[in-house]
C-alpha cells in the first residue's frame, strides 16, 4: 500500500512537474542570438570606399590636365548622378575628338571614378602616353606604386585588362578604347 | 557532412511532431530525458544540394575537357586530347587525331579555349567556343587572338560526358547564335598537313600533294627577309606562315578561299587573315588578328616555268607583312583600304625585287592603258579590268618612288593603308591631301597630275 | 507514510519538471526561426539594427516599399546590395548580391560583406556560423548554384550568372 501511494504520488508529481516544467521551459526559452548584429569584420565595405584613394578632381583636371597638358575641363550641366554629384569633362587641346577625360565625383576630394578615352588606333605612341600619365597621375600619393602602375598602363595599352594598385582598379578596354580608375576594395 | 539528430525531422511536418514528442517525454519520463538531453549536441546541420541545372553542369563538363584537350596540345599528348570523345564515333575520333597532328607541329603563342559567350540548345549543344590559336608568328601587342568558332555536343557515355560532335562555322553561320564568331577554317581543319620552318618565324605548311615542302625554304625565307628589310621597323606580325599545295580542291576549301568574292581559280597564290576575339569573347573587327599566305604551285607552274614560287611569294609576303596596318572592313565602309594601294604596292615591291618584273609592267601598262581615267575604286577593282588596275596600282608607287625614292613610297603606303576606301574618290578627300603633304611634300592636286603625266608618258623608263 | 509518498511525489514532480524544462528550452534554442504572421522570422535580431549597422558602414539604405529594405553601396564597379524582408520588426528574408566584373575573384570585402549577412540567423551560435561560412565559401569556390536548409532557413547561392553572386537566406515555410 505504502509502496502504492508512493509510486502513486511519485507519478502524479512527475506528470504535474512534467507538465508545469515543459510549459516553463516552452514559455521562458530565450531564443538564440541577440536583438544586436555581429560585429562587422575588418574588410566590410564602407561607405568611404566609394572614393579613389589619395584622388582630387583639381589633381587630375587642374594640375594634370589643364596645367601639365594644357586641355580644358568643364563642369558637365548633365551629370550621370549614379555615379557621383558632379561630373568633370575634360578635353583636349586642337579640337580633337579623339581624347577625353570624364571624372564623377561627390566633391574634390571624393571622386568615385575616372576614364580617359583614347579611340586613336592600337599601337599608337598617344595612347600609351596617356594612359601611362594617367596611371601616374593616380598614384601621386601613393608614388612607391606609379613604377609598376604605369609599367602595367604601357604594356596593356591595347589589350582587354585590368590591375589594381593601392585601393585603385585601373582597367584598360580595347574597344571602345579607354582606360577607366574606379575604386577597388 | 554531419548528420547530427536534426537530420530525420528535417521535414516541416516532422520538426513539429518532434516538439510533441519532447514536451510528452517530459510529462512522462523526465528524469531520463534529462540525462539524455544532457548527452545530446543539438544544433543544425547543414543539408547541402547542388541545384545548378543539368545544363550549367555539363557546360562546366565541356570546359573541364577543353581544359584538358589545351593542356595536351600544350604537351603534345595525343591521347589526353582524344580521351574526352565519344570513341565509337571513328569519324569524329580520326577527325581529331589529324587535327591534333597538324596543330602539334604549329608553335603558338596562345592556345586555348575561350567559352565567355558560350550559349546551350537544349542541355548538351553549346557554342560559340572559340579555339584560340596565335601562332608565334602573330603574336601581337593587340589584346585580340585569332580565333576559330565551334559548336559542342556532349552526349552521356559510359557514366560520363563525352564530345559526341565538333561543328566548325564557315563564313555563312553568322546567323547561328551557337556558331557566330570567326569561320573554323584553318587548313588544319580540314587536311593532313607538314609544317617545315623556313628561317626565323617563317614557316611552311603543305599537303601531300607538295611533299617536296622542303625545296621552298630557302626561297620563303630570302623573301621574306627582303619584305621585311622593305618595311622597316613599321607594325608587323613577327612571323610569315605560307600554305603550299598543289590540289585545286583544297586551295579553294582552305580558309574558305573559294568562298571569297576576288577568288579566281587560276590566281597563283593569295594573302588571307585571321579574324581576333577579345578576352571578353567579343570579336576584334578594328585589326587583323593574323595572315596567313596560299600559294596554289600549281597554277604557278602554268605561269612561271620551274614552278618558281618566288614571285608570289614576294607578292604575298608585301600584304601579309603589311597587314595588321590596314584598314579593315567597318560600319562606315566595309572596303577596307583602298584596293589599288594594296595591290599596287605588292606589284611594286616586286618589281623593286626583280625589275625584269617592273619591264613588263611598264610595257603591260602601255598596251593596256586605253582611255585611262583615274585610279580604279575598290568596289570593282578584280573585276573585268582587273590586270589594268593591278598595273596602275603599281605605278602609283613607281612614280613616287622615281620622283622620292622608295622609303617616301613605302611611307605613304604605310600612311594610305590604315583608312578606309569610300565610295567618294578616296584621292578627294582631304586626309588623302594630308597624306601627300606629309610624305611627298605636295599637294593631293599636284601628286595626281604628276602621277598621271606619268603614266601617260608611259610609266618611267 | 503519506509524507513519504509526498516527498516521493514532489522530487518526482522536480525531477520531471526540470527534466522537461530543460530539452525544452534546449529546443527552443535550436528551433532558430520564430513564427511572424504567416512566415518565420529571425528570432530577437530587429531588422532595424541590421540596417542601422549597414547606414554606420556607410551603406545608403531605403525602405522600398513597407517591410522592404534595400541597401545598395556602390564601389566603383562593385556592388554591394542587400535586401531585407521585414516582419513584425523581425527579417524573414535576407538577399545580399555582390556585383564585380566577372574576370576577379571575390576580394575579402566581398567575402566579408557576404559572410556577415549569412551568418546573421545563428549570430550566438560562433561553431555553426564558421560551418555556414564554409559552406558559402565553397559553394562559391565550386562556382555551382547550390541551396542548403540549415535549421529552419533556407539558404541559396547562385553564382551561375558571370560578375554576380547572390545569396539569399529565408526562414523554411511550414
Amino acid at each position: 500500500m505504502t509502496v502504492l501511494v508512493t509510486v502513486a504520488a511519485l507519478l502524479a508529481g512527475m506528470l504535474g512537474g512534467g507538465a508545469v516544467g515543459a510549459l516553463a521551459g516552452t514559455v521562458t526559452g530565450t531564443p538564440p542570438g541577440s536583438s544586436e548584429p555581429p560585429p562587422m569584420p575588418e574588410n566590410f565595405p564602407e561607405g568611404d570606399n566609394r572614393y579613389l584613394p589619395g584622388v582630387t578632381v583639381t589633381l587630375i583636371a587642374k594640375q594634370w590636365l589643364e596645367r601639365a597638358n594644357s586641355w580644358t575641363c568643364a563642369a558637365e550641366p548633365d551629370p550621370d548622378l549614379e555615379r557621383g554629384k558632379y561630373e568633370t569633362r575634360c578635353e583636349a587641346p586642337g579640337a580633337d575628338i579623339s581624347v577625353y577625360a570624364v571624372i564623377n565625383h561627390d566633391d574634390d576630394a571624393k571622386v568615385t571614378g575616372i576614364w580617359v578615352a583614347c579611340r586613336y588606333r592600337t599601337g599608337s605612341r598617344m595612347c600609351r602616353s596617356l594612359f601611362e600619365k594617367f596611371a601616374d597621375a593616380l598614384l601621386q600619393s601613393q608614388r612607391e606604386l606609379i613604377k609598376p602602375a604605369t609599367e602595367w598602363a604601357k604594356k596593356n595599352v591595347d589589350r582587354d585588362s585590368a590591375a589594381v594598385f593601392g585601393g585603385i582598379r585601373m582597367e584598360i578596354s580595347l574597344s571602345p578604347h579607354e582606360m577607366q580608375a574606379t575604386p577597388w576594395v | 557532412m554531419s548528420t547530427g539528430n536534426w537530420l530525420d525531422a528535417r521535414a516541416g511536418g516532422a520538426r513539429l511532431s518532434r516538439r510533441g514528442v519532447l514536451v510528452g517525454g517530459g510529462l512522462l519520463v523526465g528524469g531520463g530525458l534529462l540525462l539524455a538531453g544532457c548527452g545530446g549536441r543539438e544544433r543544425p546541420s547543414i543539408e547541402s544540394r547542388d541545384v545548378g541545372s543539368d545544363r550549367d553542369r555539363n557546360k562546366r563538363r565541356l570546359r573541364e575537357i577543353l581544359d584538358r584537350q589545351t593542356e595536351a596540345v600544350k604537351n603534345k599528348d595525343e591521347k589526353a586530347y582524344l580521351a574526352d570523345l565519344d570513341s565509337s564515333n571513328s569519324d569524329l575520333v580520326e577527325h581529331e587525331r589529324m587535327v591534333f597532328a597538324n596543330l602539334r607541329q604549329f608553335e603558338f603563342a596562345e592556345f586555348g579555349y575561350n567559352t565567355r559567350r558560350v550559349a546551350a540548345h537544349g542541355d548538351y549543344t553549346f557554342g560559340p567556343v572559340f579555339r584560340i590559336t596565335q601562332l608565334t608568328a602573330d603574336e601581337s601587342p593587340v589584346g585580340a587572338a585569332p580565333a576559330e568558332t565551334f559548336r559542342y555536343r556532349l552526349a552521356p557515355k559510359d557514366g560520363r560526358l563525352v564530345i559526341a560532335e565538333i561543328t566548325p562555322a564557315s563564313p555563312g553561320d553568322q546567323k547561328d547564335a551557337l556558331l557566330s564568331g570567326p569561320p573554323a577554317d584553318e587548313a588544319w581543319n580540314m587536311t593532313p598537313l607538314r609544317v617545315v620552318q623556313a628561317a626565323d618565324n617563317v614557316w611552311l605548311v603543305g599537303d601531300d600533294s607538295v611533299p617536296d615542302l622542303e625545296k621552298f625554304a630557302a626561297a620563303a625565307a630570302a623573301e621574306a627577309a627582303i619584305v621585311r628589310r622593305l618595311w622597316e621597323g613599321r607594325a608587323r606580325f613577327p612571323g610569315d606562315v605560307m600554305y603550299l599545295t598543289r590540289d585545286d580542291d583544297n586551295y579553294r576549301r582552305w580558309f574558305s578561299l573559294g568562298k571569297s568574292s576576288n577568288f579566281l581559280p587560276e590566281i597563283s597564290g593569295f594573302q588571307t587573315s585571321r579574324t581576333g576575339v577579345r578576352q571578353n569573347g567579343q570579336v576584334y573587327s578594328d585589326q587583323r588578328a593574323g595572315a596567313a599566305i596560299l600559294i596554289n604551285l600549281k597554277n604557278i607552274r602554268d605561269y612561271y616555268s620551274g614552278e618558281d614560287p618566288r614571285v608570289t611569294m614576294h607578292h604575298e609576303l608585301a600584304h601579309s607583312v603589311t597587314a595588321q596596318l590596314r584598314a579593315t572592313p567597318s560600319i562606315i565602309s566595309d572596303l577596307g583600304s583602298p584596293t589599288w594601294a594594296v595591290e599596287g604596292f605588292a606589284t611594286w615591291a616586286t618589281g623593286v625585287r626583280w625589275p625584269s618584273e617592273a619591264s613588263r609592267y611598264r610595257s603591260q601598262l602601255r598596251n593596256g592603258l586605253g582611255s585611262f581615267k583615274g585610279l580604279p575604286s575598290s568596289k570593282d577593282f578584280y573585276g573585268a579590268k582587273r590586270s589594268l588596275n593591278y598595273l596602275l596600282g603599281w605605278s602609283v608607287f613607281a612614280y613616287i618612288a622615281q620622283i622620292k625614292g622608295r622609303e617616301a613610297a613605302v611611307e605613304f603606303y604605310a600612311q594610305v593603308i590604315p583608312l578606309n576606301d569610300t565610295l567618294e574618290p578616296f584621292v578627294e578627300l582631304p586626309i588623302f591631301d594630308g597624306i601627300c603633304e606629309r610624305t611627298l611634300g605636295t599637294s593631293a592636286g599636284a601628286f595626281l597630275e604628276g602621277w598621271q603625266r606619268f603614266v601617260r608618258r608611259g610609266a618611267g623608263a | 507514510m503519506l509524507m513519504v509518498a509526498a516527498i516521493v511525489g514532489l522530487l518526482g514532480a522536480l525531477v520531471a519538471g526540470v527534466g522537461a524544462y530543460l530539452p525544452t528550452n534546449r529546443y527552443q534554442a535550436t528551433a532558430t526561426t520564430v513564427p511572424c504572421r504567416r512566415v518565420v522570422c529571425i528570432p530577437v535580431l530587429k531588422a532595424s539594427a541590421v540596417i542601422d549597422a549597414l547606414k554606420a558602414k556607410g551603406h545608403p539604405c531605403e525602405q522600398e516599399r513597407d517591410h522592404h529594405w534595400k541597401c545598395e553601396l556602390m564601389v566603383g564597379t562593385l556592388t554591394f546590395e542587400t535586401t531585407i524582408e521585414e516582419v513584425e520588426g523581425l527579417i524573414s528574408d535576407v538577399s545580399v548580391l555582390v556585383v564585380r566584373p566577372p574576370d576577379e575573384e571575390p576580394t575579402e570585402a566581398v567575402m566579408d560583406y557576404l559572410l556577415w549577412l549569412a551568418a546573421l540567423p545563428y549570430t550566438a551560435d560562433e561553431a555553426l556560423t564558421e560551418e555556414i561560412n564554409d559552406w558559402v565559401v565553397d559553394r562559391i569556390e565550386a562556382d555551382e548554384d547550390a541551396e542548403a536548409e540549415i535549421g529552419g532557413y533556407n539558404y541559396y547561392v547562385v553564382t551561375s550568372n558571370p560578375g554576380s553572386i547572390r545569396l539569399r537566406v529565408i526562414g523554411a515555410l511550414r
